[in-house]
């Protein structure tokens, strides 16, 4: 699904459009979160190691908001989530967390909000094992985010 | 310069006061808006804040709507930090009382160039907030000297709140920061020292020199 940009327009699933994003971004830019440190690598370390700590929590927020049905703290979560993926240069997370951001504020009862909240999963999904390993830690040690994966609840947007 | 940082984000805060330090800047931070607006409003508040558009109790926009409520000669320089970047979101933010924007991930460069502009307003800000306290002291001691001076027509001596008739000298000099050198005015010096000066014997030819000197106002 990742490398997709969502731009549904309709409140159905037959009329979201699936446009193919060019270039496709980085999973994990080394040299961007390095400039966004302003060099600073011991800094990126430090940074790469808070997410890696902060990741269940940024991924259960942003399920407890989907379950809940309310696309404002979906919203909500996506744009902290964005922000910590922007300082690390996970570019591609970081899109979408910014495409289900704009959605859930914007189309709140569009039905593929639940697919674009797949989207920042299965970004994040791939990000993990890169920063684990970037830290120096044994993959076992990244977080499982399968669980955080989402089934069409179908509650977003329908309260 | 202290300068606050308010975000809920651990990763963004950590990286902005870390970027902050190294600027030289001393950092309070808090992760959230009540907290900031609490900081804000105290006394010996940090003159400069960088404040999270959303973050949990209160946004950034809200914080920055409080803190104008309380006008103040020293008002705290804000940039609001935000991943809104249309228009009408910057205007809304502006509108709400902050004074700058700042786009979130921030580009350190930029972050560098607006707090300086920051630090500019504060102490241009603080320095007129001195003049105007030293204006209000002066302008406190001239009132002191106005009114209706009661005042001897002989003597000119001047009546006290105390009733006492003090020296016009000394009657001015306890009230303002004013100091006396005293001297003799031409016109006094023919009335009251040259028949004194007569009287004790003083040749002519030398009254008149010292007369001379005196009508040359040295």
């Amino acid at each position: 699904v990742m490398g997709e940009v969502m731009k549904a327009n309709s409140k159905s699933d037959a009329e979201i459009i699936i446009e193919p994003e060019e270039p496709m971004l980085a999973i994990f830019d080394r040299e961007l979160a390095l400039d966004q440190m302003g060099g600073d690598s011991q800094l990126l370390d430090e940074i790469a190691e808070m997410f890696l700590k902060d990741s269940a929590e940024y991924m259960q927020n942003l399920l407890d908001a989907a379950h809940n049905g309310d696309a404002r703290d979906i919203g909500r979560a996506a744009h902290t989530l964005k922000g910590a993926l922007g300082y690390l240069g996970a570019r591609r997370a970081q899109e979408a967390a910014q495409i289900l951001e704009e959605m859930a504020q914007t189309d709140p009862e569009n039905p593929g909000l639940w697919h674009a909240q797949e989207c920042v999963v299965e970004a994040v999904h791939e990000l993990l094992p890169l920063i684990t390993e970037f830290v120096g830690l044994p993959s076992s040690e990244a977080i499982d985010v399968d669980r955080f994966a989402l089934t069409p609840v179908g509650k977003v947007g329908a309260r | 310069m202290r300068v606050l940082v308010a975000e809920d984000d651990i990763v963004s805060k950590r990286v902005l006061e870390a970027t902050l330090m190294k600027l030289g800047f001393e950092v309070i931070g808090v992760s959230d808006g009540a907290a900031a607006l609490k900081i804000l409003l105290a006394p010996n508040a940090p003159k400069l804040a960088i404040v999270d558009w959303m973050m949990p109790e209160m946004d950034g926009v809200e914080v920055c709507r409080r803190i104008r409520e309380y006008p103040s000669p020293e008002p705290t320089y804000i940039i609001l930090l935000t991943a809104k970047a249309d228009k009408s979101s910057i205007c809304m933010g502006l509108d709400s009382g902050a004074d700058d924007y700042l786009s979130k991930p921030f580009d350190r460069e930029e972050l560098r160039a607006r707090l300086q502009v920051g630090r500019r307003m504060v102490e241009l800000q603080r320095s007129l907030a001195d003049r105007v306290l030293a204006l209000e002291e002066s302008l406190a001691q001239v009132k002191q000297l106005q009114g209706l001076l009661p005042i001897c027509s002989y003597c000119k001596k001047i009546r006290d709140d105390q009733n006492y008739w003090q020296q016009v000298e000394s009657y001015i000099a306890a009230r303002s920061d004013a100091k006396f050198s005293h001297g003799i005015c031409p016109g006094c010096y023919h009335t009251e020292v040259v028949p004194q000066l007569l009287a004790a014997g003083m040749p002519k030819e030398k009254l008149a020199a010292l007369a001379n000197h005196y009508e040359c106002g040295t």
